[in-house]
């Protein structure tokens, strides 16, 4: 019944940026997260996956022993996935998370200070370095943090949380806008 | 005569004047004032009434350790009682009121308490309010409350914001007197992370109370560079207005921030306190030290205050505490005092010294000098008027309206023995000490026993400097000083019984505990300082003792004939100082309180009308209610009805969602299922059943072979996260030789059941594939391409309903636009949406369990599933615990179906089954209703039940009692299968 015509709505697909002397909230358009999840104890396995997914479109995220994300701005289309699943199988298994996991970027001159009032890590850019991530809590959801620059991070969240992190986000900002 | 504003002096701003009020009459402070030093300057030294005698009570500290001035400030949401006159910063328009007074605090009638004191004494709880005993809840304790009492809380929200925040650091300083700015100054120039934080609004310390010169430089001149200094070092936060409460494991510490609590109009965007964690490396007690009263006679009669109090209020905020001072001493601490009071225009009447041929060196001024004296008794009522002085046997009476008490210093050392240190009496320092060596925190300056200002600035600067070198830091240790001026007051011989007395002499300010009280308390048998405790209070309530603690242990001492060291103290822990619920509250209340989780067909659910029900933190569609319909009821009934008759469309999407994949996927999932897994063709979906290792159901669900080495689970909404936990436990220590990969996908896919005769047709249209029934049988499971190939998705053909019926699961951001499309192919067939509560109703009528037969104390057997349990595995979790005896026998609770004889009556879930004629007793108990509904299908109320023996007793007449309600139906056990038992219609 090819006549319906299929949109997508992200989870954040009303809310408006956030921006502000020192924080901005925003939330990318709909790229694409790759769960890799290597053979247990492969050590080389993260060498492998950037040799396979090209490094000008996916970056990496470590998540736990032998499992990362891998990020892209632009989504991926089903054969494409395919087609990465089977030039990585079966060392490292592929799982999509595109929809599964939203995007959101908070950046600012204030966002370490702003984000410690979410999380235990210590962000200070000499032990949180720019590439560093980790799996931490940001207020009463989980989720995963990158620091993408000096002072600009990314925030991996449950697509079903999004809206509750959203919103605590912009509580938390308010102090620095 | 009483205390007064001096001309000049201070540290407050007198170009801005600020209004305030007390009990409702007009005064005018200073920028800079406390309420309490503004109190003292309008003449107030009256501000509160004690605990149990109400007796008129002044402000007796300059801080924290405040037993007496709580007073309650701000109205509406924004009321606090109890806050310390002390603490409370002045603001324009601040509106404070006594407590614990009627009608007023000048003529208060609890003050009739006094008069009652013989009776009124320590245990005279336990002795008077014996019999009879149901009078004590009813009568003598909401009395004793009203009689007894502190502030008042409001019943009107907060209006106010609190949050809660994280801080990490090389090098933690608590305080920032002396001590604590000559190891920040250190540690913040040598590189390293430093926090400092105190409790005041302006960083100092003592330093704001001293006239000494530090260098060049008045001493609160040189706290002023100090701290401009530190503010001016990017590696270096200076938090004033936050008190640290509690030393936690991982040297975390918990410390509160009074963001707004000096103004009058808080800023909304800012909170008005703020909880800080903060993860210190190591941490440095600058505490200070708490200046001890001394137990005499009247000891609490407003106008005897602290020694160092006294000099703070002149010092800091130009406030002479009145014009007739002496001083009452056992150390050099009230010299200094008396030099200031001088460089004032107030000549002390007496300096009273307990010991002989003592004074300082330092001291070069003209009060008389009562060597070898005590103040025996102090006189007046709602002010000071007099005093007694005993020296050698004889006494001397002293007109005086102030009178500065000092009975030697306590270290501050309550965070270092959060953890589990007992302080140590040190008979050197006439103290109790920190115990030494704990792992990332040490101790400097006076809270660590040292005495005078080079001293202090010495070790601050010394012990930073030994904490940095341990992290790596090369510390460049500057000398701070020299300093000149200093009046040190090194340790003395405490005076714990002054002889001579002859009114109350109070050990515990704030619980009205006073030296008959310890004696009592000795005498009795509860001379031990914890039973002491409790049966005295002393030590309890805001301020937990931290004036009286040491003289009660000192007593106890005395009275048993024993130091100090072998009392020994009651046990410290967080908090330090109160806190205040909104800020252990932080953010999370009212919207932030708990996350909602919302599906990705929520705003699709939300346009067709449904009636949302928490389930956890899911917001699920109940029903979805049309013009017309009276209640939930007609809206769940013609839901389930339509699922039979044509179709409807279900929200699932909350269900767990779990992809294993790996090459030994197949052996682990057939090892954590019951039942057998290992065959499992690709393209099948198979029901599964999860145990525990105790042989008890875990969780269900149905997982489906998508290829060769990948499997999609699904579990209950309920167990979603515990199954997953459950699966990485067995993973990664169980069978860490197996090579398998879990990864949660509950987020991924919006899922959709549709279910009815006339699923397969609405489906078919948006679905490209061919879902006959040949092509797509019962169970069937595989990826779909849907919308001309514009998404794909996975089906299955699964049905929780009895009815012909598929999951269709779509990527997530594309769940609405795939709902709305299945509602307009289905509209011509009849297509409805239905909420969990038609669901269950369907769910009900087919005898499918949930996690309300799943309660954790049932076998496979219990609910029908026995043969599912495969004895032809090797092995499976849960297997071997599952053969113990008592799991098979015949009398457990079974699954069995449950109707009314009457159709028209009415049960609920939760009602006892009871054989048909037993009494209704709990002796009589033979199970449960689990589940129940009205059954459109079946015109009658309908439940599933655990009842014993249960699955032989089909047709067997029961009692359904609930005795809850008073509610008796008569009912039948039946089979639970209510609707097609055959099951003919999963496979239209």
């Amino acid at each position: 019944m090819p006549e319906f015509q299929i949109s997508r709505r992200p989870a954040l697909s009303d809310k408006q940026p956030v921006t502000g002397p020192g924080i901005e909230i925003s939330t990318p358009p709909p790229g694409a997260i790759l769960h890799a999840l290597a053979q247990p104890g492969d050590a080389g396995a993260r060498g492998f996956i950037e040799s396979a997914l090209m490094s000008d479109i996916f970056s990496i995220r470590p998540v736990s022993p032998g499992q990362w994300f891998s990020v892209a701005d632009d989504p991926l289309s089903h054969a494409d996935f395919r087609n990465l699943c089977e030039a990585l199988e079966p060392r490292v298994d592929l799982v999509d998370q595109s929809h599964g996991r939203t995007r959101i970027i908070v950046q600012g001159p204030q966002v370490e200070a702003m984000l410690a009032k979410g999380t235990a890590i210590d962000l200070h850019i000499d032990q949180f370095t720019v590439g560093s991530a980790a799996s931490t809590l940001i207020g009463h959801v989980s989720a995963h943090l990158t620091r993408t620059g000096e002072h600009c991070f990314e925030i991996l969240v449950l697509r079903s949380f999004a809206e509750n992190m959203w919103d605590d986000l912009v509580r938390m900002s308010r102090e620095f806008n | 005569m009483t205390a007064f504003r001096l001309p000049h002096g201070g540290l407050i701003d007198r170009s801005r004047p600020l209004s305030f009020s007390f009990d409702g009459k007009s005064m005018t402070g200073f920028a800079g004032d406390t309420l309490a030093s503004a109190l003292l300057a309008n003449g107030r030294i009256l501000v509160g009434r004690s605990f149990k005698y109400h007796r008129p009570r002044g402000i007796l500290t300059a801080g924290s350790a405040e037993p007496n001035a709580l007073v309650t400030v701000n109205t509406g949401g924004r009321t606090e009682p109890n806050t310390l006159a002390t603490m409370q910063e002045l603001h324009e328009g601040l509106r404070a009121a006594s407590q614990n007074r009627w009608p007023s605090l000048a003529f208060d009638i609890g003050a009739l308490n006094g008069l009652l004191s013989p009776f009124l004494g320590a245990g005279f709880y336990y002795k008077t309010f014996m019999w009879p005993a149901a009078f004590w809840e009813k009568l003598y304790e909401p009395l004793i409350r009203r009689a007894a009492g502190l502030g008042r809380a409001s019943h009107d929200a907060d209006p106010d914001d609190y949050e809660k925040c994280w801080a990490h650091c090389d090098l933690l300083v608590i305080g920032a007197g002396a001590t604590g700015l000559a190891a920040a100054l250190t540690a913040g120039r040598a590189g390293a992370r430093v926090i400092v934080v105190d409790e005041h609004p302006v960083a100092g310390g003592g330093l704001l109370s001293e006239t000494a010169i530090i260098g060049t430089q008045a001493a609160a001149d040189f706290a002023a560079s100090c701290a401009t200094e530190l503010q001016s070092m990017p590696n270096v936060r200076l938090l004033t207005r936050t008190t640290v409460f509690a030393w936690y494991d991982g040297n975390v510490f918990g410390a509160v921030e009074r963001v707004q609590k000096h103004v009058g109009f808080p800023a909304p965007n800012l909170p008005v306190e703020r909880l800080w964690r903060i993860a210190a490396k190591q941490a440095l007690l600058a505490t200070g030290a708490e200046e001890r009263p001394l137990v005499f006679g009247g000891n609490d009669i407003p106008g005897v205050m602290m020694a160092g109090a006294m000099r703070r209020y002149l010092n800091c905020h130009g406030v002479a505490p009145g014009h007739r001072v002496a001083i009452f001493t056992t150390n050099d601490s009230g010299y200094g005092l008396a030099r200031d009071l001088e460089a004032a225009g107030i000549v002390p009447q007496a300096i009273i010294d307990s010991r002989r041929d003592a004074i300082p060196d330092s001291y070069s001024g003209s009060a008389r000098v009562v060597s070898g004296a005590v103040v025996s008794d102090a006189c007046g009522r709602k002010s000071l008027s007099s005093i007694s002085v005993l020296q050698n046997g004889k006494s001397e009476e002293l007109k005086v309206d102030a009178l500065a008490m000092s009975g030697g210093f306590s270290p501050v050392i309550h965070l270092a023995c959060h953890r589990g240190g007992k302080p140590q009496w040190s008979d050197e320092h006439a103290a109790f000490l920190a115990p030494s060596s704990q792992k990332g925190l040490a101790l400097a300056g006076a809270a660590d026993g040292t005495a005078g200002l080079q001293a202090c600035l010495e070790a601050g600067v010394s012990k930073a400097a030994a904490l940095l070198g341990s992290l790596g830091f090369t510390a460049k240790p500057q000398a701070l000083g020299p300093v000149e001026g200093d009046i040190a007051a090194g340790p003395a011989k405490p005076l714990w019984t002054i002889p001579g007395i002859r009114e109350k002499a109070f050990v515990d300010f704030q619980n009205d505990v006073h030296r008959k009280d310890i004696t009592l308390a000795t005498r009795e048998g509860y001379g031990h300082v914890e039973l002491a405790k409790r049966y005295t209070t002393t030590g309890m309530a805001t301020d937990q003792g931290k004036l009286s603690n040491v003289n009660a242990i000192g007593l106890l001492a005395e009275e048993r004939g024993v130091s100090p060291a072998d009392v020994g103290t009651t046990t410290f822990r967080p908090f330090y100082s109160p806190v205040s619920f909104g800020a252990l509250a932080g953010a999370t209340h009212g919207k932030h309180f708990m996350p909602a989780r919302m599906s990705p067909l929520h705003e699709w659910a939300k346009k067709n009308g449904a009636e949302f029900v928490e389930a956890g933190l899911w917001y699920r569609s109940a029903w979805f209610a049309r013009d017309g319909e009276s209640g939930w009821r007609e809206s769940v009934d013609r839901e389930a009805l339509n699922v039979r008759k044509n179709a409807g469309l279900c929200d699932v999407s909350t269900l767990g969602k779990i992809e294993i994949t790996g090459a030994d996927a197949a052996e682990f999932i057939n090892r954590v299922y019951c039942n057998a897994f290992l065959k499992l063709p690709v393209g099948k979906a198979r029901y599964g059943l999860m145990l525990r290792e105790d042989g008890f159901i875990f969780d269900d669900g149905t997982t489906s072979r998508l290829e060769e080495n990948r499997y999609f689970m699904t579990t209950t909404t309920a167990a979603a996260i515990a199954t997953m936990n459950h699966l990485e436990f067995c993973a990664q220590v169980l069978w860490p030789g197996l090579d398998v990969r879990l990864a949660s996908v509950t987020d991924q896919w919006a899922q959709m059941a549709v279910a009815g005769p006339k699923s397969r047709a609405i489906l078919q249209q948006i679905i490209d594939d061919d879902i006959s029934n040949d092509a797509f049988p019962y169970l069937a499971a595989r990826d779909v391409s849907l919308f001309g190939g514009q998404v794909h998705g996975r089906l299955f053909r699964i049905s929780f309903s009895g009815e012909l019926a598929f999951e269709l699961a779509v990527l997530a951001d594309f769940g609405e636009a795939t709902a709305d499309a299945l509602m307009q192919a289905g509209d011509t067939h009849g297509i409805q949406p239905y909420g969990v509560e038609a669901l269950s109703v369907l769910r009900i009528e087919k005898g499918h369990v949930t996690h309300s037969e799943i309660n954790g104390t049932a076998v496979p057997a219990d609910l029908g599933f026995g043969r599912m349990a495969s004895s032809a595995k090797a092995d499976f979790i849960g297997k071997h615990m599952l053969s113990r005896d008592g799991l098979s026998a015949r009398d457990r609770l079974q699954l069995v179906g449950v109707m009314p004889l009457d159709t028209t009556a009415y049960f609920r879930s939760g009602a006892h089954i009871l054989a048909k004629d037993a009494d209704a007793t709990l002796e009589n108990d033979q199970g449960h209703v689990t589940s129940s509904c009205y059954s459109p299908h079946t015109g009658s109320h309908i439940g599933l039940a655990l009842v014993k023996g249960g699955s032989a007793r089909h047709g067997e007449e029961i009692l359904i009692w609930n005795a809850l309600h008073g509610e008796y139906v008569p009912g039948r056990l039946c089979d639970p299968v209510f609707v097609d038992p055959a099951n003919s219609r999963l496979s239209m």
